[in-house]
Formats: C-alpha cells, sequence, structure tokens
C-alpha cells in the first residue's frame, strides 16, 4: 500500500532528484589540448622526413699529400721500395701506375708512353676492371693502403668519386687502398 | 477506506535511492590522451636535438647542386662546409664567390688562368682557420683537426677541384670529406 508523504518530504525528495545539466565550470574537463596534439603531430611528421632524408648521406674521406724533408735519418731502413700507387682518371680510362712505372691493360705488366690501365668501354668508365686492377695490385703489395687520386682537367668530379669507390674496396668489401690522397695538381 | 500509512526517512532515503537510479548520469566520454601528448612531446624534443645537431640538415640538392653517389658508409660528421654549385662557391653558407658553369673566374685567382690559388676563398678559409685556432686555444676539446666537408656539384670539372682543395690546402684544411649521396652498387644512382 503506498505510503503518504507530507509536503515538506516530497520537497525534500523533489530538491534531491532534479537533474540539472552540469556546467562548464563543473564537469571535469580541461584544457583542450586536441590542437596543440595536431601541432606536435605534424612536427614530428617534418622532423622525421628531415631526419631520413639525411640518412641518405655519407662522406668520402681524403687528404692533401703531405711532403717530407729528406735526409739521411729520415730515409727507411728496409730496401723495399714505397709503391706509391697513382690513379688518373683521363677521358678515355683509368691510368694506374706506381714506382715501376704505368700497369699496361690486363694490369700484369708495366708499360711506357700513353697507355690507359683500364680503357672505357663505350660511354662508360670500366669501374669493375678497375677493381679487379686494384685487388691484383694489392696482391701483391698487401701492406699498401694509399693511393694517389688525380684526374685530367676537365674530368667531372662523379668520375673521381666512383673512381675513389672502386679501389676503396673489392667486391667482398676487402679493403683496398682505403687512404686516398688528393692530388691537386693537373696534368 | 483504510487511511494511508505516513511515510518514514526511510521511505523517503528509498524514494530519494529509486529516483536517482532513473537519472541519467553524467558520462565520461573520450579518450585520455594526456599520456599520448607526453610521448608526443619527449618524441618531438628527442628529434629538435636531433635535427639541430645533424650538419648535413642544411644541404639542399637542386639543379644547381646534385651531390654524386657513392658506395661509402662512412658516417657524416660536423665539419665546417665548403659549397661548389655550378654558380658559386660557399662556405659555412656564405657565398664567397661565384662560378661559371662550376669554373672559376680567372680574375679571382692569383696568377690568373694558370694559378691555384682562389684568393677570395683563401681569405676567408683563413678566417675561419684563425676562429677556429681560437675556439682551440680556448677549449681542448675542440683542437683545430684541419678538416672541412665538400659538398660539391657531381659535374664540377677536377679543374675547379683542384683549385679549391688546393686553396684549403695552403689554409691548412688537408683533410677534405666529401659529402655524398649513399648507393649500394659501384657507380650507381
Amino acid at each position: 500500500m503506498p505510503k503518504k508523504f507530507t509536503a515538506a518530504q516530497r520537497a525534500y525528495i523533489k530538491k534531491h532528484t532534479t537533474y540539472h545539466e552540469p556546467g562548464p565550470d563543473e564537469t571535469n574537463d580541461e584544457l583542450n589540448i586536441v590542437p596543440f596534439l595536431d601541432i606536435v603531430v605534424n612536427l614530428i611528421m617534418f622532423l622525421l622526413m628531415s631526419i631520413s632524408s639525411v640518412a641518405f648521406y655519407a662522406q668520402v674521406e681524403a687528404s692533401l699529400p703531405s711532403y717530407s724533408r729528406g735526409g739521411v735519418g729520415s730515409r727507411p731502413q728496409n730496401d723495399e721500395k714505397p709503391l706509391n700507387l697513382n690513379l688518373t682518371v683521363v677521358e678515355n680510362g683509368f691510368i694506374l701506375a706506381g714506382s715501376g712505372g704505368k700497369l699496361a691493360p690486363g694490369c700484369q705488366d708495366t708499360a711506357s708512353g700513353s697507355v690507359v690501365t683500364v680503357p672505357r668501354t663505350g660511354s662508360a668508365y670500366d669501374l669493375p676492371a678497375l677493381r679487379t686492377c686494384a685487388s691484383r695490385v694489392k696482391s701483391e703489395f698487401p701492406d699498401e693502403t694509399k693511393i694517389t687520386v688525380s684526374a685530367d682537367p676537365l674530368i667531372e668530379y662523379r668520375f673521381l668519386v666512383q673512381a675513389m669507390d672502386a679501389v676503396r674496396e673489392d667486391d667482398e668489401g676487402e679493403t683496398l687502398f682505403d687512404e686516398v690522397l688528393l692530388s691537386a695538381g693537373v696534368r | 477506506m483504510a487511511e494511508q500509512e505516513k511515510a518514514t526517512a526511510a521511505d523517503v532515503r528509498r524514494i530519494i535511492r529509486k529516483k536517482k537510479k532513473r537519472m541519467p548520469h553524467p558520462e565520461h566520454h573520450g579518450l585520455n590522451i594526456y599520456p599520448m601528448m607526453d610521448m608526443m612531446t619527449i618524441l618531438l624534443v628527442f628529434m629538435v636535438m636531433q635535427f639541430a645537431s645533424s650538419s648535413a640538415a642544411s644541404i639542399t640538392q637542386n639543379e644547381e647542386l646534385r651531390i654524386p653517389y657513392s658506395t661509402s658508409t662512412v658516417e657524416l660528421s660536423e665539419n665546417t662546409p665548403v659549397q661548389i654549385s655550378r654558380n658559386a662557391i660557399l662556405v659555412d653558407g656564405e657565398q664567397v664567390l661565384e662560378l661559371r658553369n662550376g669554373v672559376v673566374d680567372p680574375s679571382s685567382k692569383q696568377g690568373g688562368g694558370n694559378g691555384f690559388l682562389i684568393t677570395p676563398l683563401f681569405r676567408e678559409m683563413q678566417r675561419v682557420a684563425e676562429l677556429k685556432k681560437l675556439i682551440a686555444a680556448q677549449n681542448t676539446r675542440r683542437p683545430f683537426d684541419g678538416n672541412v666537408q665538400i659538398i660539391a656539384d657531381a659535374r664540377t670539372p677536377f679543374r675547379t677541384l683542384a683549385e679549391v682543395v688546393y686553396t684549403l690546402g695552403q689554409s691548412e684544411f688537408k683533410n677534405m670529406r666529401f659529402i655524398v649521396n649513399k648507393t649500394r652498387s659501384l657507380g650507381g644512382s
């Protein structure tokens, strides 16, 4: 059977059960950080792209040849002649030369005159042949790591870099001549 | 008719509880993104620092500057950058002299056409060398090592490169670091 409420009890019940929408100051929400988050995400995207492009660069190290003064005291004690390997990039190929003279095509013997050790094949330089030739020289002089690189005045810089790549290491990744001395003089 | 029983305080409380159950509850909608924002901020700070410390961030390739490709895997080191594009030589981002199709004007060289020393570049590099030596004298952890970073266009003739290298050598910069694009194949692009 329903109970009878007094006016005071009804007023009390109404007071405690009336629903009102919470105002902005009553809600639990704080500062709207979504726009800030958008900016941060965009910035991260931009920086990620920039950093990934940096990863595509590398450097090739080279030095200038240093000249030491001669003298009795500075001469090497052993009788072994230094190799003094020189690589010259010319219009029609690569010339490899050492203290014994210029290497003839095939890299077996030396030759005199205007000889090109690794002739150009068509429009492109024969880089694999240069690498093979450098490997052969390395097998004869395993302790040598220095090579002096030069080129004709009109040879483009990219061919010089390719030549340095070819003599730096062989196909298996073994070091050949990684100490590059850049000859500032031109032929 | 029987008289209605009077409601007690317990009845009032029961009624209030019953009505409250039927009322809509304020919803806490939306994902809590604060931890995500913390992570993003940490990532951002890390990337900004990496970006600032990267010396290659300023390399912009365009028609005037196309860097050659190499199989070298040596990581970049921070050195004074000398940029040789088709139309100018820049030291640390500042233009030092103009080039014509990658060739130095004879009037800019000591000895004219046959000369090797590029006078404006020599003066600038001497200034840089003096500055670096001054820093080295104050800070032993940053010695003057004579390293220089060369960012050259792939089509630069060797004559120009030789002149720049000779001039750098005369200004006590003897160790060249040529910046290249990485490639896996020999002679590749």
